[in-house]
């Protein structure tokens, strides 16, 4: 049962539109209105107060928005918020080259900079010390065959002649 | 050259994004005209940024409605929406379908946003340029209407930031009273009272104006 008092309660805050009003009380709203002579003029008061809200408002609309105003602001809502979502460059991966040391880099950054430096300079000064060694080596043993040819072609029992 | 289309076709899909999203599912057709709005903000949360673009499209016009009305500069308006639409792009993984709808959702950033931006610049005034008299209608009484017009606009953007959001999603988008109550947080009977008090200072404002 929906007293008079509520009644005149809800029209204060929902205005002459019964859409508007709290769905549970509608039907009992509806009833009271066939009935009762000052709910429906409760109704109707509220109602010119809902015309003069929707005049001043449509009256807003016109003064602030121009023709065409609504689509212009949302191409431009659009863009604005596409620039802002846009994520920053994406690279896929590549082989930057030589000059950067063959290290795989993605968006532009090293991906495993110092690991890679790392390997690359411990395998670089391992093949360098490697290389000495087989140098040397080598050096020698050319030294060691000459000195054998000379030995080789001396005349025999040269020092008994 | 395979290597170039799957780099420039594959990657964006595979590669973490700086905002730290991964494409899913993009070999199923996607549909995003007839989408239902919960879809799109699950394939926005996913990075889907056409998914997103489509939610812009069908929501931006409300929302720049809504914020027009309760910030009086056209431009304030426009930057409010355009960061509300980004942080809803940013927070699409934590909307949850079940707990409401993607508008709800919506209003709820813009109006916080606007309730913000008010808060911070009150009090606002209407320009001063808001109704030129116009001289060429003698008519007096669409003078009268007029004024009583502006009089109320005034009243109705000078209600303080949460009796105008109310006013606005109730009177403006007809949203009924538990929707509108949902989505600025209030209960039913909170906002059964912001409602009667705005409504109660516009009567009395066009009691004035009427003498």
């Amino acid at each position: 049962m929906l007293t008079f008092r509520r009644f005149e309660a809800l029209a204060e805050s929902y205005g002459g539109d019964l859409r508007r009003w709290p769905e549970v009380e509608r039907v009992a709203a509806a009833a009271l209105l066939e009935t009762s002579s000052e709910a429906r003029s409760v109704l109707e008061r509220a109602r010119a107060l809902d015309l003069a809200i929707a005049e001043a408002n449509g009256w807003e609309d016109a003064t602030l928005w121009h023709e065409g105003e609504p689509d212009a602001a949302l191409a431009r809502l659009r863009s604005g918020v596409a620039a802002r979502i846009a994520p920053k460059a994406v690279r896929p991966p590549r082989w930057s080259g030589w000059r950067s040391g063959w290290a795989l880099v993605g968006g532009g950054q090293w991906v495993m900079p110092g690991l890679l430096r790392q390997v690359g300079l411990v395998m670089g000064g391992g093949v360098a010390i490697t290389a000495g060694v087989m140098i040397g080596r080598m050096q020698d043993a050319a030294s060691a065959h000459v000195d054998l040819l000379a030995i080789l072609q001396a005349p025999p029992l040269h020092g008994l002649w | 050259m395979q290597t170039k289309v799957w780099t420039e076709v594959m990657w964006p899909m595979v590669a973490d994004r700086e905002d730290g999203r991964r494409l899913r599912n993009v070999t199923a057709p996607r549909h995003y005209a007839t989408a239902p709005d919960a879809e799109l903000m699950t394939w926005s949360a996913d990075g889907d940024r056409r998914a997103f673009d489509e939610i812009v499209v069908r929501h931006g016009k409300f929302a720049l409605r809504v914020a027009r009305r309760l910030v009086a500069s056209p431009d304030a308006a426009e930057d409010i929406v355009q960061e509300a639409m980004v942080r809803a792009w940013s927070q699409a993984d934590r909307f949850e379908a079940h707990r409401g709808q993607v508008t709800t959702w919506l209003y709820r950033i813009v109006i916080n946003l606007c309730i913000d931006h008010r808060r911070r610049r009150q009090p606002e005034r209407i320009p001063d340029d808001f109704d030129p008299p116009d001289p060429g209608s003698g008519a007096h009484e669409a003078m009268e209407s007029k004024e009583r017009q502006m009089a109320l606009a005034g009243a109705l953007r000078a209600l303080p930031p949460r009796q105008r959001s109310a006013m606005t999603l109730v009177y403006d988008e007809g949203l009924s009273g538990a929707e509108a109550a949902r989505i600025l947080g209030f209960t039913a009977k909170a906002m059964e009272r912001l409602l009667a008090r705005a409504r109660a200072t516009l009567r009395q404002r066009l009691q004035v104006e009427r003498g």
